[in-house]
């Protein structure tokens, strides 16, 4: 009988120990993109406990006694939470869905516009930063290209603050933007017109994520990643339904106000995200107080953007979305005469692409068909210097739209090749019209781009990793034509040159070869040599006209510029603390495109004889480099990161004709030798306070090397809280209010202070 | 169901509300009518076809008043040239013309008036060419030698109508006398202008130079192929006639001049000639130069 008791009691209690269990079940999902998590450690230490989360980011756990618990989630590229739960009255399971953000700073994180394919960072041969959502929020930066300062080597000039215009992003000891590919959520951005990217298309908050890839990524992409390739990428469908306002107002009268709206992405469902923002503003006088007239005036903002993206997604691994973007940026000169808004610049954009994506069993399909129209129009007024008023219409239309494919084949899980085809067209047709003389001049032209690609890409023994990758474009100039209607002194010195320019064809090959070594989880060296250009501007080959060395005449047999580059790098993370990451470059670029004479002279009735200028593939340049990123992570309130880049980059050579300056061994321009950048971000509780130190060096703003832009220092901060659904915050741009002065003349904003509210609804 | 629709009500909202907010942005809108253009001589009567003799002038009042839309430019042309191109933005406008008759045998004159959105009106006339009777005295300066900026022995400034040559500041305190000038420079070389040539402020500065000054007369240039002789033999404004242009066709510097350059010049509707006879010198070197200008 005693013996049964005291089995009866040992099963009871037995009994009571597993019914005072709490069973908990868990996913854990990126804040951002609303992916499952794998690997984030979840301890409660005080019972020793704890889970990883599996590759759809679930764990459980079996909580003992009463509770309540207090679950701490780490992973290496998320920031540390603690989670509590509560024992339930029944002991049902508990199910939560948990959220973690991603830190400043991911020293792994996924890219996918290196190999077109989603992949690790640690899987990719080459130099790659990557800003998320949680360093882009908080930061002072007005726009999303100041983001980019703090990436070592990008040089970002955007002399007027958020009243420029447009911005220049250069990088790798190259100056001009069109070396660089810049695409939004994959879309290239680079004009075939010019070359150059609208930077002004979106506000800061409607982006997820940068990727930058730093050194020549046309073995991909072709056209424009000559120097390197940027990618912006916008938000994507959340776990939830959600929305979220932007109010912000600053000095110069400028206040703008933002919308963000999503839905959940889920299996035969659609889903929506829509970003809707616009700001005004006064400006400033742009011109120096010194300088300053009675026809001197501020340089307005109105801006206004549209950006909705809509898919369906037939499975976890096929989906089809729909895009739609349109965008107005009309900002003032900086003179008025009698126009009511002065000179003024308009740019409005509309974008549109449909993308479609598939996995099945081993391989992988994207296609991706996109449009990018850009209607520019330019009014300017102004006194010349002999006191004749002059007003002219620019209005220019570019068009570039193309299909881009490409598919993915996994043999196993150590090699993959992608291949693909790309296909763009591309049209400039433009205006100047002289309202104050009798001269029209209409220019046309119009470029198609097709390209195939290939890239292998091969693991051997887990540690090494081996890349090969060859592409082929071929672009064609047709229909380039130049018409002057009632020509004055104005262009009749262009008439000889009017009429339809011959079609023209080029070829670029573009090889890389690319080796990584994961020496441990926490070092890595890799090695590439690679190939870029950047094609020919239809600008340069269908337009003529006067500029300030003479008469520049159109060249439509332009070749495209190519630049072959050597570089090695690596990273050291200790003791998932501090993160080193420098790397060293060797550029030779060749046929590269100045403004040159053509030893011809053009007669300008009233001014005499003016020298003929040709752009023509002419010069061979190197760029020798280096560049370093460091990342602190001090601890759980503190990080701070610094980049340092070093460029010599100079003309070799140049085919200058005798009486023409010869560049040979002059800097190039619009390259500044050094740039160093380092910020901190501190957080506790609520706040988050974030201070930005940038330098550039001196740097020549003409090719002759003798203009000068003096190196200057700014400081930036911002300081935010967030409580629950609201972030309230202010920034402060050029603390110093260190105001310089632009080659051309013009005065930057100087300190800019702003405010903001962020609601999340 | 519900929340379906929802989303695509809301995306269907947000596409109509892009397209309906850039397209009416459109910056082609209507033609419009065109401006109205009103043509007389200097008596308020109404212009016709006239004929008079070379070198004669006639003025005109040109009145255009646009609908709807600002006048943007205002032209002149005369035998298919424009000789007048002027730039404004007004809606309405009143401009006197002085037009020198030249020596075409015929001069078919088109005033024509466009507005903001490209309406254009045009006025056509013509003037004839009447035998001259006789031909107008002239005033002669010769071998005036004037100094570069630099110079300061000999000054920069001229006086076409009393021959003074003036340093900077007796030029200043005598600016509406002041119409030529002489400077050298590194592109332009050595040159003859005028007060309103937009000089760069650098030569002729200072508390006198030509930045501070109120009034500043125009003189412009035409280069002209006759000989030194034919300029020495003048005795009459005879070869000046010959040689008269549009005012506004001709430069505001005589450039690169040396030893046997000749010029056509005018201003304030007076026509002459000018000569080189040497120039010695950079910024402060000298030019010697003889003038014959109609009276």
């Amino acid at each position: 009988m005693m013996r049964y008791s005291f089995i009866f009691i040992i099963i009871t209690l037995l009994s009571i120990n597993v019914f005072s269990q709490q069973t908990f079940s868990g996913t854990v999902r990126d804040a951002g993109t609303g992916k499952n998590i794998e690997g984030v450690t979840i301890t409660i230490d005080s019972l020793r406990l704890g889970a990883i989360s599996d590759e759809n980011g679930k764990f459980l756990l079996n909580l003992p006694g009463k509770g309540p618990w207090t679950l701490t989630l780490k992973h290496i590229s998320y920031e540390s939470i603690s989670w509590n739960v509560k024992k339930h009255s029944d002991s049902t399971v508990v199910h939560d869905i948990i959220y973690l953000r991603s830190k400043p700073y991911d020293i792994n994180p996924i890219i996918i516009t290196s190999d077109r394919i989603e992949k690790r960072l640690d899987e990719i041969p080459a130099r790659v930063s990557v800003i998320n959502s949680t360093t882009i929020e908080g930061l002072p930066s007005a726009n999303i290209d100041e983001v980019l300062r703090s990436v070592p080597g990008l040089y970002v000039n955007r002399s007027w603050g958020m009243y420029s215009k447009n911005s220049s992003v250069t990088m790798r000891g190259m100056g001009s933007s069109a070396r660089v590919l810049v695409m939004l959520d994959g879309v290239p951005l680079n004009k075939s017109g010019g070359g150059g990217v609208n930077w002004n298309l979106l506000p800061t908050g409607a982006f997820e994520k940068i990727e930058v890839e730093k050194g020549p990524g046309s073995s991909m992409y072709g056209n424009n990643s000559m120097t390197g390739t940027i990618n912006l990428i916008t938000g994507g469908a959340s776990e939830k339904e959600r929305a979220e306002a932007d109010f912000f107002i600053s000095q110069f009268n400028t206040q703008g106000i933002g919308f963000r709206f999503m839905t959940p992405k889920k299996i035969k469902k659609p889903y929506l995200w829509v970003s809707l923002s616009s700001m005004q503003g006064d400006g400033y006088f742009l011109d120096p107080k010194e300088s300053r007239t009675e026809y001197s005036s501020k340089s307005f903002l109105n801006q206004y953007n549209a950006y909705a993206k809509a898919g369906f997604q037939f499975s976890d691994s096929a989906r089809i979305e729909v895009s739609a973007l349109g965008s107005s940026f009309r900002s003032g000169l900086g003179t008025a005469v009698y126009e009511p808004n002065g000179s003024y610049d308009d740019y409005t954009t509309y974008m549109g692409s449909i993308r479609y994506n598939v996995a099945k069993k081993n391989n992988t399909w994207n296609a991706l068909l996109f449009s990018n129209y850009e209607d520019y129009f330019n009014l300017n007024e102004n006194i010349n210097k002999s006191g004749e008023y002059k007003l002219s219409e620019n209005p220019t239309k570019k068009i570039d739209a193309g299909l881009w494919c490409n598919m993915e084949h996994r043999f196993n899980d150590n090699m993959d090749l992608i291949a693909g085809i790309d296909y763009k067209f591309s049209l400039e047709d433009g205006k100047n019209l002289y309202l104050t003389a009798s001269d029209e001049i209409y220019f046309f032209g119009i470029h198609n781009f097709a390209a195939i690609f290939s890239q292998l890409t091969k693991k051997v023994a887990k540690r090494s990793l081996f890349q090969i990758g060859l592409r082929y474009d071929f672009g064609q100039y047709s229909q380039g034509e130049i018409v002057i209607k009632n020509p004055t002194a104005i262009s009749d010195f262009l008439m000889p040159y009017t009429g339809q320019h011959p079609s023209s064809t080029w070829n670029s090959l573009s090889p890389k070869l690319a080796y990584k070594y994961l020496m441990s989880d926490n070092f890595n060296v890799y090695a590439s040599i690679s190939k870029g250009f950047m094609p020919p501007t239809i600008d340069d080959m269908t337009r003529s006209g006067k500029i300030r060395k003479g008469i520049k005449i159109a060249n439509p047999y332009l070749e495209p510029e190519t630049l072959y580059n050597f570089e090695t790098g690596c990273q050291i993370n200790l003791k998932e603390k501090l993160t080193f990451e420098p790397s060293v470059y060797y550029s030779i670029a060749d046929n590269m495109i100045y403004q040159v004479w053509t030893g011809q002279e053009v007669e300008v009735i009233g001014e005499g004889p003016k020298p003929m200028i040709q752009k023509r593939n002419v010069s061979q340049g190197t760029v020798a480099g280096a560049e370093i990123n460091i990342i602190y992570d001090f601890s759980k309130w503190l990080t701070c990161k610094s980049g340092y880049s070093f460029n010599y980059s100079k003309i070799s050579k140049y085919d200058a004709l005798p009486g023409d300056t010869d560049l040979s061994g002059l800097f190039m321009a619009e390259v500044p030798k050094h740039l160093a950048s380092f910020d901190a971000r501190f957080k506790y509780r609520i706040f988050t306070f974030v201070a930005e130190y940038r330098y550039t060096g001196e740097t020549f703003f003409d090719d002759e090397n003798i203009g000068i832009i003096d190196d200057y220092h700014l400081v930036n901060a911002s300081l935010f809280a967030r409580i629950k659904n609201y972030s309230i915050g202010v920034s402060v741009n050029d603390i110093f209010d260190v105001q310089f002065i632009d080659k051309k003349g013009y005065l930057s904003p100087g300190r800019f202070v702003a405010a903001r509210i962020n609601v999340k609804l | 169901m519900k929340k379906i629709a929802k989303s695509l009500l809301a995306f269907f909202s947000v596409c109509c509300l892009i397209f309906l907010s850039f397209s009416s942005c459109n910056k082609e809108e209507d033609e419009g009518l065109p401006p109205k253009l009103f043509v007389m001589f200097s008596d308020s009567t109404n212009i016709k076809d006239t004929s008079i003799e070379a070198g004669k002038s006639i003025q005109i009042i040109v009145k255009g008043c646009g609908s709807g839309s600002n006048i943007t430019y205002f032209s002149l042309i005369r035998n298919g040239v424009h000789v007048l191109d002027s730039g404004l933005n007004s809606s309405e406008f009143i401009s006197n013309r002085l037009i020198v008759r030249g020596t075409d045998s015929i001069e078919n004159y088109t005033v024509l008036i466009r507005d903001r959105k490209f309406n254009e009106a045009t006025f056509s006339f013509s003037i004839g060419l009447k035998p001259t009777l006789s031909y107008g005295s002239i005033r002669f300066w010769p071998n005036i030698i004037l100094g570069a900026q630099n110079n300061t022995s000999v000054g920069s400034f001229f006086n076409l109508f009393s021959g003074q040559i003036y340093n900077l500041q007796q030029a200043y305190s005598n600016q509406d006398s002041v119409q030529l000038l002489y400077y050298y420079d590194v592109s332009d070389f050595n040159t003859i202008s005028s007060p309103n040539a937009n000089i760069d402020t650098s030569y002729f500065g200072g508390s006198y130079g030509l930045a501070h000054w109120t009034h500043k007369n125009e003189v412009r240039f035409v280069q002209i192929n006759n000989s030194e002789s034919e300029f020495l033999a003048m005795q009459n404004d005879s070869l000046i006639i010959a040689n008269i242009f549009p005012y506004s066709t001709g430069k505001r510097k005589a450039k690169s001049l040396h030893a046997g350059s000749i010029y056509a010049f005018s201003t304030g509707g007076l026509y002459g000639i000018l000569f080189v006879n040497n120039v010695n010198g950079q910024n402060s070197g000298t030019i010697d130069i003889s003038i014959k200008i109609q009276e």
